[in-house]
């Protein structure tokens, strides 16, 4: 088995006072792609802002070690520091700040260097070809009037340029049309060409997979892990939906 | 001592051209100020296209002129601070410039030196003729005073009920005290002429600034004003045009930055006389610590005005809870068919929006820090001068 990477035990998220994470065990081992499905509602993007940091998600018992260290407490930002990195399901607008000069500042914050404004355009730009993306993105507000591809792309950029240990992709692949998800898909590819990368996949559909190897898959429902497997399991629940794991755990219970 | 290091004169400047209530301590500034004895120096002075010499008045070129008559020249250039500016330069001394740019493009560029205690004055005249396109970039910085705070100074709170406060420094510790300084700049531009004014402000921390401006418009005429605040203990702004001419046109971009308990008092006007005339005045900043920023913009549409458009808009992001933002916005109109339009954005950054930015590595401190370099730059980047636009992005760390 790979090197340990991520490993939740027993977590337990409040949100607006309302409980929904019911005790979730993940571990994510170094260079693994694991895709966690559910149907809405799940909890699914709870567990990766719970991942993140996200104040809004409290947690309320267990541990998230990264590296192998406890970061339950830790910041938003020295996780991210320390190689944590998630894609927004829904990309935040921030006007008045250019996604060229808050990937460079996010860049330097991350490698605690100045970065060369030369040298980071050329790289900003290497990212953006291979992502498809026009190089005038790089002077507009972020994400400001972006359309729904377009807003994905970005977040994929910043993880080309972030360069993270580990990166949860939520919902990358929704409301994309064919040619946007195999342009973001590339980036993913590219992401993962080191081969010491490691990602959890939020997901309802499942276009994003075809252009990467899912090493494991778990089934979350009403905040709870209720199955695992291989690769298999998906296209077993594009088939049949998540009836018959439902069932299980229910009798289980 | 000469007599009129001592005398003091009480002002109030940035009056609203209509009051509103008074619990509200929006309606003017009022302040107490010892009269000038002379101007800031100017340190560096340079102006292209120089005339050659001996020919100074060399229609084709721009001429430098000397001392004015403030109460005869440019008399007919109102300011956003209003008359009491006049009245105390000409209650004492003051240091005037004028440049006359006949025809073609010129440039000028002034650097005000903001040290000592006492108060100083400065005019700039500028006459744009027919046709002409003149950008002037005027520095206001204290040298090296900005960080360092006076020992024993004093302040006095002036506050009457219709004003906003102003720290004045009291002038019976003469050694100790930080100082004043006045600049008045009036412009005059004839039939479709450009001027393209830069005013940076960069007061110390114990230094008070009066920044007030005027310009008076014949048709087709444009006045494109930038303004940006970085620091000062109390920064004074006043800016009026007069859009008289048919067609003429007055855009502004202001950026600012407020911190520590610094105060912003700022008195946009935008006059419409004649026919066509279009106003743009934007305002971004940030607020910090225990800042106070006030801001006055008004759209004033006299009779003849019809067919103008005036919009002005305001986004303050405000990163700590002891700031004091007021923004009062004022639209006047005597003519029934004209179009003015105003609008404000204050906020705070949302727990998502800073999760956004967090989650990318960057310290809730990098963040504020992002958003303030943002705002500033938007507008430092309208700039028109390479050099002079550098220089600053690189003092707000954005280059």
């Amino acid at each position: 088995m790979s090197e340990q990477l991520l490993d939740v035990r027993g977590l337990k998220v409040k949100a607006d006072g309302k409980k929904i994470l019911h005790g979730v065990d993940l571990t994510i081992g170094a260079g693994e792609v694991h895709v966690l499905m559910g149907p809405n509602g799940a909890g699914k993007s709870t567990l990766g802002n719970a991942i993140m940091g996200h104040p809004q998600y409290k947690v309320t018992d267990g541990q998230i070690f990264f590296k192998g260290q406890d970061v339950t407490g830790e910041s938003v930002d020295k996780r991210a520091k320390m190689g944590m990195f998630y894609s927004f399901q829904n990309p935040i607008e921030v006007p008045g700040v250019t996604l060229f000069s808050f990937i460079r500042s996010a860049k330097e914050q991350v490698s605690g260097k100045r970065i060369l404004y030369l040298q980071f355009r050329k790289e900003l730009q290497e990212k953006m070809k291979i992502l498809d993306m026009d190089p005038s993105y790089a002077e507009r507000e972020l994400n400001v009037g972006f359309s729904g591809g377009e807003k994905k792309k970005a977040e994929i950029l910043q993880l080309l340029m972030l360069n993270p240990q580990f990166a949860i992709l939520d919902e990358t692949d929704s409301g994309l049309d064919v040619d946007a998800v195999r342009t973001v898909s590339e980036g993913v590819r590219e992401f993962m060409k080191s081969g010491d990368k490691s990602l959890l996949i939020i997901t309802h559909a499942t276009r994003i997979l075809e252009a990467l190897h899912a090493d494991k898959t778990h089934v979350l429902v009403n905040g709870k892990i209720i199955a695992e497997g291989d690769a298999s399991m998906i296209d077993d629940i594009n088939e049949n939906g998540f009836e018959k794991y439902e069932q299980a755990a229910a009798q289980k219970d | 001592m000469n007599q009129t290091v001592d005398k003091k004169l009480d002002l109030t400047v940035n009056r609203l051209p209509l009051i509103t209530w008074n619990h509200l301590h929006m309606n003017q500034c009022n302040l107490s100020l010892r009269v000038p004895e002379t101007g800031a120096e100017v340190k560096e002075q340079t102006w292209t296209p120089d005339a050659p010499e001996g020919q100074t008045s060399d229609p084709a070129v721009l001429v430098h002129e000397g001392h004015m008559d403030l109460l005869r020249d440019f008399s007919e250039v109102e300011t956003g601070m209003g008359a009491d500016v006049v009245r105390l330069l000409t209650a004492g001394g003051y240091t005037s410039d004028v440049y006359r740019l006949r025809e073609g493009e010129g440039t000028v560029k002034l650097k005000y030196a903001l040290t000592g205690n006492g108060v100083t004055a400065n005019f700039l005249g500028l006459d744009v003729k027919q046709g002409a396109a003149l950008t002037v970039i005027m520095d206001f910085a204290s040298e090296p005073a900005a960080g360092e705070k006076a020992e024993n100074s004093e302040t006095e709170k002036n506050a009457a009920d219709t004003s906003t406060d102003v720290d004045i420094i009291k002038e019976n510790t003469p050694a100790a005290a930080a100082g004043a300084g006045v600049v008045l700049t009036k412009a005059h531009l004839g039939k479709n002429a450009i001027l393209r004014l830069v005013q940076i402000h960069r007061a110390g921390n114990d230094f008070t600034l009066l920044s007030d401006t005027g310009a008076f418009c014949e048709d087709g005429a444009r006045v494109e004003l930038i303004q940006v605040v970085l620091s000062g203990k109390n920064t004074l702004i006043g800016a009026a045009v007069n859009l008289n001419g048919k067609g003429s046109t007055f855009s502004s971009n202001l950026g600012y930055r407020v911190e520590k308990d610094h105060r912003l008092d700022i008195n946009y006007t935008a006059n419409h006389f004649g026919r066509r005339t279009q106003c743009d005045i934007n305002a971004v900043g940030v607020l910090r610590d225990t800042a106070r920023k006030i801001f006055r913009g008004t759209i004033d549409f006299r009779n003849g005005s019809g067919a103008s458009k005036g919009n002005e808009k305001e986004d303050v992001l405000l990163m700590d809870d002891g700031v004091v933002n007021q923004t009062i916005p004022v639209i006047l109109c005597a003519e029934e068919d004209v179009e003015g339009n105003h609008g404000a954005t204050i906020g705070e950054l949302d727990d998502d929006t800073l999760f956004y930015l967090e989650s990318r590595g960057m310290s809730e401190e990098a963040v504020y820090a992002l958003m303030e370099r943002a705002r500033l730059s938007s507008v430092i980047r309208k700039i028109p001068e390479e050099d002079t636009k550098k220089e600053l992005l690189t003092c707000i760390g954005d280059e």
